[in-house]
C-alpha cells in the first residue's frame, strides 16, 4: 500500500526564506496601504504587514503570507512560476501598443447652431465654407490613418455639428470602404451628433454604412438646455426625439451618449443618472470636470473644484451601485474601465488613462484645416493659442514626421509614468496614464509634479475609493467583477 | 452497470487455431466479402451469412447454424450487450473477450499507459510502475476499425504524455483515422513544461483535440500535495502555458476534495488573473474509487457543505467570461443558481442511481451517480419535486 | 501671503538610518503642503519644512514628514532588492522567442 505524504512536507516555507518580487506600496487610508505587483494586481495590507513584508519578517502562518504567494508578491523554494505569469500578465497588458493608433477623429466643420460654454472650438453656422473640412484634406487624412498598423480603425466624424458638413462624411466613409476592400481593417464608423439637425437621410446613410451614433445628454431638460445653449433652447427636446428616432432607424445599442460634468451638473449626480435610466441607456459614463478654456485660464481649476467633483461622482457611484444591489443592472463606465485594469489581466483602450500617454498613440485628430493633433484636448489648446500638441499638417508632411516627429515622441517619453518621480514609486501606477497635454496645460511641462496635479489627486481618490467599496462588501466585488469584464 | 471483461464459455476448434485479433463486429447480411473476412459477424436472430473471418453467437446452438470451418465463440450473459461497430480483441487460447470500443456509447476512452509520474490522494486509477508499451500497439490497431461516426473519444491513463514520441504518433493516428471525432487527453501537463513535446503536438493540428489538466490550488504546496509530487505545480503551468503558446486547447480541472475546497475561491481568482486564455474549466466532483476509496477519509467532504465556496468559485470565472462546468455532482445537493453549470459527464458503464432518487423530476437533467459512490453519499440526497 | 518664521520646522534625520533619497522623495511627495529644504551637514540629513501656502497648518508636519521618509526610504530598499526579477520578467516580457524553449 503506498505512503502518503503530508501537505507540510511539500511546503518548504518554514524552513527557507522568501523572496520578494517587485512590489510597490500606498496608503488606502488612516488604517492602511494598498500594494501592487508588477502586473497592476493588488493586496490590502496593514503598516505592519507592509514593514514585516519588507523586512523579511514576515512568518508562513500569517495568511497574508500565502495570498501575496497566490498574488505574485513573493516566491519562495516550493514555486517560481510566478515569474513566467508576471511576465506573461505585463505582455499581455502592453501587447495592444503595437497595434498604434486604433481610433481616427476627422473634425469635419467647426460650424454648429449650439453655442456651449465649454465649448473651445466651435463657430457660428453662418454658411460660410472656410470653416469645413475638403475633401483633399480628408483624403491626405485617410492615407494617414490607413498607415496606421492597427488591424481595427475606428473612424470618429466630429466638429462643432459634424452633420453639419454630410457631404464630406459621406466622402469620407465611401472612400474609407474602398481602400478597405483592400486594406481588410476591420473598420467601424461613428458620427458625434447633437442630433438638433438630424434627417431621415442621414439615418438612411447611418443605417446603410453600419454607423453609430453618439450623442451628449448631460441630464434633465433644464441641466441640459443650459449647459447646451441653442436657437429655440431645445437642446434637450431636440437630443431626445433624436435619440428616439435613431435608435428606431439604426437599433438599440448603437445609439450612445455622453454627458459634459459642469458645475451646474455637481449638485444634480442622481437626477442625471435617472434621465439616463428614464432613457432606457444601459450605463452612464461620470465624466471628470474637462480642464479646458476658461478653468485653465484663470488656474482655478485645481482643488475646489475637484473636491466637489469627487462628491459628485461618489455619490452617483453609490446610488448606482445601491440600483444593481436591488437587482437593476446599470453600469458606470468609467468605473467599468478602471476595474478592468484593477481586476483583470486585459487593457482597456480609454486614452484619458493610459501609459505610455493616450496621444497619438490611442486616438489622433484630423482637423478641418489638415492640422493633426494627438488628442481632442491637444485641439483645445490649440484654439486657446497654444499650439504644442500639433503634430503637423496632413498637407506638408508625411506619416514618419507626423508619428515619429519630437511633437508626439517627446511627451510620450517625458511623461512615461513607471518613469517619473511620484509615480514611478506609486502603487496605483499599473492603473494610471500619464496626461502630458493636461500637466502642461495646467503646470508647464508634460510631466507635472502629481501632489499638485489635479489628475493625480482624482485618480487616487477614484482608486482607493473603488476599493475601499469591494473589501467592505463581496457583493459590491461581484457587481464590479461583472463591469470590468463587460467587452 | 455493464461488464467489460468476462471469461467466454465457448471457443470453438477451428478459432482455438488462431492467435489473438482485434477485429471490428458486424451485424449485417449484405457486407462486401473483403470486409466481412476482417471482420466478426455478431449474431442475434435470424439466418447466418457466410464469408465472415470470425462469428460470435448467443448459445451453442447457433453454432450448428454457422458456416463449414467457421471460427466461432459463445458470448456469456455479460457481453450479450455487443452490437455493430464494437470493436472487440478476442483471445482464444485464453477464453478470453475484451471491448475495446462500443459504437453505442457517446464517450470512449482508452487507457494508454498505468505509469504516472503523480501519485494522487483520490486517484481512480492507481499507478503501477509496468512496462505497457503493448497498450500503444492494441490502440493503434483498433483506431482504424473505429466508428468514423464517433462524437468523441478520450485518452487517459496514468500519464499518456509519458510515452512520449509514441503519443504523439497516437494523436496522430485518431486524427487520421477519425478526423471528426474529438479527442479529449487527461494529462497532468507536466511533460509539456520543457522540450518540444507542446511544439510536436501542435504540429500534429489535430482537428478537435482537448487536454484536460488538473490544477488543485492557487498555492504549489497544495498543489503537490494533492497530486504528492514536488514541483508538480509550476511543471503543470508552465506545461499549460506551452501548449497554449502552440495553440492546444487546454480545460483546467478542479475536483472538489477536502484538500481542494479551503483554496477554491483564491483558485478561482488564480485561474481568472493568469490562465483567462484556457478553454473551459471543470469542477469535478470525487469519484470513489483506486485511491479514492483508500483515502476516503482523508479527502471525503460532503457536497453540501461546499456549495458557498462552490458558488462564489463559479461566479467569478463565469463573470471573468471563462468557460465553466460542474462534473460527477448530482443536482440535489447543488445550490439552484448552480445546476445550470452541471453537466452529464458519468459515462453509462458507471452510472446509477438510487432509491433516495425515486419520484425525483429532476432525473433526466442530472448525472447521478458513480457506482463507486455507494462508498460514501451526500446526506443531501432528496428528490426534487417541480411545483405542481 | 506672509509666513512667519515661527511657521518653520526642521526635522533631523541621521544618514546611518535613513538615505538623503528619501528625505527628498518625501519632500517631494507632501510639496501640496510643506515646502521642504533637504540639505546633508555631516551625518545628518537636515530638513527644513514651511508651509506651501497660507491655509496649511503645521500642527503634524514633523510627523508627516518623518513617516514619509520612512515610507519611501522602504521603497527605495524595496526597488533595490527586487530590481534583478523586474528585469528578469521585463525580459521575458519582451522577448521574442517567447516564454517556453522549442
Amino acid at each position: 500500500m503506498a505512503k502518503f505524504r503530508e501537505q507540510a512536507q511539500f511546503d518548504s516555507s518554514a524552513q527557507s526564506a522568501y523572496t520578494m518580487l517587485p512590489w510597490r506600496f500606498t496608503p488606502l487610508d488612516e488604517e492602511g496601504y494598498v500594494a501592487t505587483n508588477m502586473a497592476g494586481e493588488y493586496v490590502t495590507m496593514s503598516a505592519s504587514e507592509v514593514s514585516d513584508f519588507a523586512g523579511g519578517a514576515l512568518r508562513p502562518d500569517q495568511p497574508i503570507y500565502d495570498e501575496l504567494k497566490s498574488r505574485h508578491f513573493l516566491i519562495d523554494d516550493d514555486t517560481q512560476v510566478a515569474i513566467d505569469l508576471l511576465a506573461l500578465k505585463i505582455r499581455t497588458k502592453l501587447a495592444p501598443l503595437a497595434n498604434f493608433t486604433g481610433l481616427h477623429i476627422f473634425v469635419t466643420t467647426l460650424r454648429c447652431e449650439h453655442s456651449c460654454p465649454y465649448c473651445q472650438v466651435s463657430r457660428a453656422n453662418d454658411d460660410k465654407r472656410e470653416f469645413d473640412m475638403s475633401e483633399e484634406t480628408a483624403l491626405r487624412s485617410l492615407d494617414l490613418a490607413f498607415r496606421s498598423p492597427s488591424p481595427a480603425i475606428k473612424i470618429e466624424f466630429q466638429g462643432g455639428e459634424s452633420t453639419l458638413n454630410m457631404p464630406i462624411i459621406r466622402f469620407i466613409v465611401a472612400e474609407a470602404l474602398r481602400r478597405n476592400e483592400t486594406a481588410r481593417r476591420n473598420l467601424a464608423f461613428v458620427i458625434a451628433t447633437n442630433l438638433a439637425v438630424l434627417d431621415d437621410e442621414i439615418l438612411q446613410f447611418a443605417r446603410q454604412h453600419d454607423i453609430l451614433i453618439s450623442t451628449s445628454l448631460d441630464g434633465p431638460a433644464d441641466l441640459h438646455n443650459r449647459n447646451r445653449p441653442r436657437p429655440g433652447k431645445n437642446s434637450y427636446e431636440k437630443a431626445v426625439e433624436g435619440i428616439a428616432r435613431a435608435r428606431t432607424a439604426l437599433g438599440h445599442y448603437n445609439v450612445g451618449a455622453l454627458m459634459t460634468t459642469t458645475a451646474a451638473s455637481l449638485p444634480q449626480v442622481r437626477a442625471i443618472i435617472d434621465e439616463y435610466i428614464r432613457m432606457d441607456f444601459g450605463g452612464i459614463f461620470l465624466r471628470p470636470l474637462s480642464p479646458y478654456g476658461f478653468a485653465i485660464k484663470t488656474k482655478s481649476y485645481a482643488s475646489y473644484d475637484q473636491k466637489k467633483w469627487l462628491e459628485f461622482f461618489f455619490e452617483g457611484l453609490d446610488y448606482i451601485i445601491e440600483l444593481n444591489l436591488g437587482g437593476f443592472e446599470f453600469i458606470e463606465h468609467y468605473s467599468a474601465m478602471v476595474l478592468k485594469k484593477m481586476l483583470t489581466p486585459l487593457q482597456t483602450s480609454y486614452v484619458d488613462l493610459m501609459s505610455p500617454a493616450g496621444m497619438g498613440i490611442g486616438a489622433v485628430v484630423y482637423n478641418y484645416d489638415g492640422v493633426v493633433y494627438a488628442s481632442d484636448e491637444s485641439r483645445m489648446l490649440a484654439e486657446m493659442g497654444d499650439t504644442t500638441f500639433a503634430l503637423g499638417n496632413v498637407h506638408d508632411h508625411d506619416f514618419a514626421d507626423i508619428f515619429l516627429g519630437d511633437a508626439l515622441l517627446e511627451p510620450l517619453e517625458q511623461s512615461f509614468a513607471a518613469s517619473v518621480p511620484g509615480c514611478s514609486w506609486c502603487a496605483f501606477e499599473p492603473w494610471c496614464g500619464a496626461e502630458p497635454v493636461f500637466h502642461h496645460a495646467t503646470q508647464g511641462d508634460f510631466v507635472g509634479k502629481k501632489p499638485l496635479s489635479s489628475f493625480c489627486t482624482r485618480n487616487m481618490a477614484l482608486f482607493r475609493g473603488l476599493i475601499t467599496r469591494m473589501e467592505a462588501n463581496p457583493k459590491v466585488r461581484r457587481i464590479f467583477e461583472r463591469w470590468a469584464n463587460i467587452v | 452497470m455493464i461488464t467489460l471483461r468476462g471469461r467466454l464459455t465457448q471457443f470453438n476448434l477451428p478459432a482455438l487455431e488462431r492467435g489473438p485479433v482485434i477485429v471490428r463486429l458486424s451485424d449485417r447480411t449484405d457486407r462486401p466479402a473483403p470486409l466481412s473476412r476482417l471482420e466478426a459477424f455478431i449474431h442475434h436472430r435470424g439466418p447466418v451469412p457466410g464469408g465472415f473471418g470470425w462469428y460470435l453467437v448467443k448459445d451453442a446452438e447457433t453454432l450448428a447454424l454457422l458456416p463449414e470451418g467457421a471460427a466461432a465463440a459463445v458470448l456469456s450473459e455479460d457481453f450479450q450487450h455487443l452490437a455493430d461497430g464494437d470493436v472487440v480483441r478476442l483471445e482464444p487460447a485464453k477464453g478470453a473477450i475484451r471491448t475495446l470500443f462500443r459504437k453505442a456509447v457517446a464517450y470512449n476512452h482508452f487507457l494508454l499507459t498505468e505509469r504516472c509520474n503523480n501519485y494522487c490522494l483520490m486517484c481512480s486509477q492507481p499507478p503501477r510502475a509496468v512496462d505497457d508499451g503493448w497498450i500503444v500497439d492494441e490502440v493503434l490497431e483498433a483506431l482504424p476499425l473505429m466508428d468514423r461516426a464517433a462524437r468523441e473519444i478520450g485518452f487517459t491513463g496514468g500519464e499518456p504524455t509519458l510515452l512520449g514520441a509514441r503519443f504523439i504518433e497516437l494523436v496522430q493516428a485518431a486524427g487520421s483515422h477519425l478526423p471528426n471525432t474529438a479527442l479529449h487527453v487527461l494529462s497532468n501537463g507536466r511533460s509539456f513544461a520543457t522540450g518540444s513535446l507542446a511544439r510536436d503536438l501542435g504540429a500534429v493540428r489535430h482537428p478537435d483535440l482537448m487536454l484536460g489538466i488538473p490544477v488543485y490550488a492557487d498555492l504549489a504546496h497544495v498543489h503537490d500535495h494533492v497530486v504528492q509530487a514536488d514541483g508538480a505545480f509550476d511543471e503543470t503551468i508552465r506545461g499549460i502555458l506551452a501548449l497554449k503558446a502552440q495553440g492546444v486547447r487546454v480545460e483546467i480541472r478542479v475536483v472538489l476534495q477536502e484538500q481542494t475546497v479551503p483554496r477554491l475561491v483564491p483558485l478561482a481568482r488564480f485561474l481568472a488573473r493568469n490562465l483567462l486564455f484556457v478553454d473551459h474549466v471543470a469542477l469535478m466532483g470525487l469519484e470513489l474509487t483506486g485511491f479514492a476509496r483508500a483515502n476516503l477519509e482523508r479527502i471525503w467532504i460532503d457536497p453540501v457543505d461546499y456549495q458557498t465556496e462552490l458558488t462564489e468559485a463559479v461566479g467569478i470565472l463565469d463573470r471573468a467570461g471563462m468557460k465553466v462546468s460542474i462534473y460527477n455532482s448530482q443536482h440535489c445537493v447543488l445550490e439552484p443558481s448552480l445546476r445550470r453549470f452541471a453537466r452529464r459527464s458519468i459515462s453509462d458503464w458507471k452510472q446509477e442511481y438510487i432509491p433516495e432518487c425515486a419520484g425525483c423530476d429532476a432525473q433526466s437533467e442530472c448525472g447521478g451517480f458513480f457506482t463507486s459512490a455507494k462508498f460514501r453519499y451526500s446526506r443531501g440526497i432528496s428528490p426534487i419535486v417541480k411545483a405542481a | 501671503m506672509t509666513i512667519a518664521t515661527g511657521d518653520a520646522r526642521t526635522v533631523t534625520l541621521s544618514r546611518a538610518a535613513l538615505s538623503v533619497d528619501a528625505a527628498k522623495r518625501a519632500a517631494y511627495a507632501l510639496m501640496a503642503r510643506y515646502d521642504v529644504d533637504v540639505a546633508v551637514i555631516g551625518d545628518d540629513i537636515v530638513c527644513r519644512l514651511l508651509p506651501a501656502n497660507s491655509t496649511v497648518s503645521m500642527e503634524t508636519a514633523e510627523r508627516d514628514f518623518r513617516r514619509e521618509v520612512i515610507d519611501q526610504d522602504l521603497r527605495i530598499s524595496i526597488e533595490e532588492r527586487t530590481a534583478p526579477y523586474r528585469d528578469a520578467i521585463l525580459g521575458l516580457a519582451f522577448s521574442r522567442t517567447g516564454l517556453q524553449d522549442g
